[in-house]
C-alpha cells in the first residue's frame, strides 16, 4: 500500500478550511454524500492538486446475510473513478435487513457460519470495484449472544479468505473497549496489520460510563496511545481524523492533525 | 355639465393645493433637523448602517463574524457555527449567532435574516436619535405626497381631455366647453410642474431611489438611510481614515461594500446572488470562484435602486412608484 500521510475526512462544511490546511495529505470522502458525475467544486480544486482520495461508503452493508446491492457497489465503483481513489473503503457492519434499514453501523453477528456469507459479499463487492476494498472495524454498543470470535479474529479471517484491506479505527477499538470491556490493544495484537490501509481516529464524548463516538470532539488521549500502540506494531500508510459536526476552528482541526502525528512519531507517553 | 366640470376643477385645485402645501412642509421638517457638528465616534456597524443600510450591517457583520472565528464560511455561501468560536455581547453579532443552526445557513437569507431584525431596528433608532440620519417617516410623508399629486395630475388631465371631446363632439356651444377645459388643463399642467418641482427637492435631498410596498408587505426600510450633515461628514472621516487595502476586511465591507471582499476571502462573491460560484478546479488556492467584478457592491449596500422603501403605511398601496425619485447619494452607491 502505498503512503497516504496524514488526512482528514473532506466535508462541505470544511471545504474552505481543508483547501488551505497545510499538512493534509489525502481526503476521505463520504460516498453517500457525494454524486461522481457531479463533484463538489471543493474536491475538484483539491484533486487537481494531486490530493489522494478515498471514496467511504457507509450503507453497502457487507455484514448483512443479503448480497451487497449492485447498484450501491456501482456507486462505490462510480466514486473511486470520478475520485481517481487508490482504494474503496467500507465498514465490516450489518445495516439492513429484509427491507429494514438499521439507521447504525450495527456489529456483524460473528460466527463461522456468519464468516462464509460475509466473505462471500466481500468477494462481490472487490468484483465489482474497480480498486482494492478495505473494511473497517465498527463501534458497537452491543455484542451479540453467539459471537464465535472476537471482531479482531473475525477480520482477520476475513482478510485470509478474501485479501480484503483493513481500515483500523482506533477510535472504535477505544469504544469497544469502554463499553464491552474487549481489550484494545489485544486487537492490534491479532489483527493482520500488514494488510493495514489506513487508520481512523476521532474524538467522542463520554456520558453515564457509554463512550459516544460522535466525531466531535478532539480524540481523548487514549485514542492517541491506542494509535502509539498501532504505530508500534506496523507503519500505517495513512492516519486520517474523522470530524463530523460541532467543527471547531481550523486552530484545532489544525492541532488535532499535529497531535497525530506525535503520536505516529512516538513522542506522547 | 358646466357646473360639474367647474366643481371638479376647484376640487383638484384644492387637492393640489393642499398636497404641494404638505410636501413644502415635509421638506422644511427635513431641513430643520438639528444635526451636531461635532463628528461622533461611530463603531463598525453604526458606520455600515450610514453607508449601507441593515444590509450592509449584516454583510458587515457576517464578514467580521468570519474574520475572527466565530463563523465559517463554506463554498456556496454557506455559513455555519464555529463550536467554541468566540462569542458577542453586540446585539448584531447575538442575532447572527443564534440565526446560524449547526446545519448552516445561507448567506443570502441570513443578510435578509439580519437586516429585518429588532436589534436592526434598534441601531437605526439610535442613529436618528443621535440626528446621523434623516427619519424616514418624513420620507415617506413626502413619498406618499408625491403619488397624491400624480393621482391628482392623471384626474386633471383626463378632466381636459374629456372637455376636449364635449367641445368637438357634443355639438354645444364651443366657449362653453372650452373654458373649463383650458382652466383643467391649466390646473394639470400646475400638478405636473409641482411633481416635478417635488422630485427635483427630494433628489437634492439625497433621497435614494424607493418603491411603495404593498401593504401586506414588511413595513420596514432596508434601503440605505440619508445621513445627515454629522452622518456624512462621520463617513467621509471614516472613509478617508480608511487605508484602502490595509485595514480590518469587516470595516472596508462596512463602508465601501462586499464588493471590496478580494478572491482570496471566504466570503467572496457570496453577497452577489447573480453570480453564483462556477467551478473553477485551475485556480490555485481554490478560494471562492466566481466572475463577480471585484468592484461591484454586491447585492448589497450599493444596488440601493434595489431597496424597497417601508413607506406604505397609509399610502395608496398597490406598489407604486415613490414618485421616481432618483440619486442614491446617502449611501455607497
Amino acid at each position: 500500500m502505498a503512503g497516504l500521510g496524514v488526512g482528514i475526512g473532506w466535508r462541505t462544511e470544511l471545504d474552505l478550511t481543508i483547501e488551505r490546511m497545510a499538512g493534509v495529505e489525502f481526503l476521505e470522502v463520504v460516498a453517500e454524500n457525494v454524486h461522481p458525475g457531479r463533484l463538489p467544486e471543493s474536491l475538484q480544486v483539491l484533486r487537481a492538486r494531486g490530493l489522494p482520495m478515498i471514496p467511504h461508503g457507509v450503507s453497502l452493508g457487507v455484514g448483512g446475510a443479503e448480497r451487497p446491492s449492485p447498484a450501491r457497489l456501482a456507486h462505490l465503483a462510480a466514486c473511486a473513478q470520478a475520485l481517481d481513489a487508490p482504494l474503496v473503503s467500507e465498514h465490516l457492519a450489518f445495516v439492513r435487513g429484509g427491507g429494514v434499514e438499521a439507521g447504525h453501523l450495527l456489529p456483524v453477528p460473528r460466527t463461522r457460519e456468519s464468516l462464509r456469507v460475509v466473505a462471500e459479499n466481500v468477494r462481490r463487492a472487490q468484483d465489482a470495484l474497480p480498486v482494492p476494498l478495505v473494511l473497517e472495524n465498527v463501534a458497537a454498543l452491543f455484542g451479540w449472544p453467539d459471537d464465535e470470535l472476537t471482531e479482531a479474529q473475525f477480520l482477520a479471517e476475513l482478510v485470509e479468505r478474501t485479501g480484503v484491506g483493513l481500515l483500523v479505527d482506533v477510535a472504535n477499538l477505544h469504544t469497544n473497549q469502554v463499553n464491552l470491556g474487549l481489550p484494545a490493544v489485544a486487537a492490534l495484537d491479532t489483527l493482520p496489520l500488514e494488510h493495514l490501509a489506513y487508520v481512523h481516529v476521532a474524538g467522542g464524548q463520554e456520558h453515564g460510563g457509554l463512550w459516544h463516538d460522535t466525531h466531535t470532539a478532539v480524540a481523548p488521549q487514549a485514542v492517541l496511545d491506542l494509535l502509539a500502540e498501532l504505530c508500534a506494531r506496523a507503519t500505517p500508510p495513512g492516519v486520517l481524523l474523522e470530524w463530523d459536526g460541532a467543527y471547531p476552528s481550523d486552530a484545532v482541526l489544525a492541532g488535532e492533525l499535529t497531535r497525530i502525528r506525535a503520536a505516529m512519531a512516538g513522542a506522547l507517553r | 355639465m358646466d357646473l360639474a366640470l367647474l366643481i371638479l376643477a376647484v376640487a383638484l385645485a384644492a387637492v393640489a393645493g393642499h398636497i404641494t402645501h404638505s410636501i413644502r412642509r415635509a421638506l422644511t421638517a427635513l431641513r430643520a433637523i438639528r444635526t451636531s457638528d461635532r463628528s461622533p465616534d461611530l463603531g463598525h456597524y453604526e458606520l455600515a448602517y450610514l453607508a449601507g443600510g441593515p444590509r450592509r450591517v449584516a454583510e458587515t457583520a457576517i464578514v467580521l463574524l468570519t474574520e475572527v472565528g466565530a463563523l465559517r464560511a463554506s463554498r456556496g455561501g454557506n455559513v455555519y457555527p464555529v463550536a467554541g468560536g468566540p462569542r458577542s455581547d453586540d446585539p448584531i453579532d447575538e442575532v447572527v449567532l443564534s440565526a446560524v443552526l449547526p446545519s448552516g445557513a445561507s448567506v443570502l437569507s441570513l443578510r435578509e435574516q439580519i437586516a429585518r431584525s429588532r436589534a436592526m431596528e434598534r441601531l437605526g433608532q439610535r442613529l436618528t436619535e443621535r440626528g446621523l440620519i434623516r427619519p424616514d417617516d418624513l420620507f415617506c410623508d413626502v413619498d406618499r405626497l408625491s403619488v397624491r399629486l400624480r393621482m391628482t395630475t392623471a384626474l386633471a388631465f383626463t378632466g381636459a381631455v374629456l372637455s376636449g371631446l364635449l367641445l368637438l363632439f357634443a355639438g354645444t356651444t364651443p366657449m362653453r366647453v372650452a373654458a373649463p377645459a383650458l382652466f383643467l388643463a391649466t390646473i394639470a399642467l400646475m400638478v405636473y410642474a409641482g411633481t416635478l418641482l417635488s422630485v427635483r427637492a427630494r433628489a437634492a435631498s439625497h433621497r435614494p431611489a424607493a418603491t411603495l410596498t404593498p401593504k401586506s408587505a414588511p413595513r420596514r426600510t432596508l434601503a440605505a438611510p440619508v445621513p445627515a450633515q454629522a452622518g456624512r461628514r462621520a463617513l467621509e472621516d471614516a472613509r478617508r481614515e480608511l487605508p484602502r487595502g490595509g485595514a480590518e476586511l469587516h470595516l472596508s465591507v462596512a463602508l465601501h461594500g462586499p464588493g471590496r471582499l478580494s478572491r482570496t476571502s471566504d466570503l467572496y462573491g457570496a453577497f452577489d446572488p447573480a453570480k453564483p460560484v462556477p467551478s473553477s478546479p485551475a485556480r490555485p488556492r481554490g478560494r471562492r470562484s466566481g466572475a463577480s467584478s471585484g468592484g461591484s457592491g454586491g447585492g448589497g449596500g450599493g444596488s440601493c435602486a434595489s431597496y424597497v422603501s417601508s413607506c406604505s403605511s397609509g399610502s395608496s398601496g398597490g406598489g407604486g412608484s415613490c414618485g421616481g425619485g432618483g440619486g442614491c447619494g446617502g449611501g455607497g452607491c
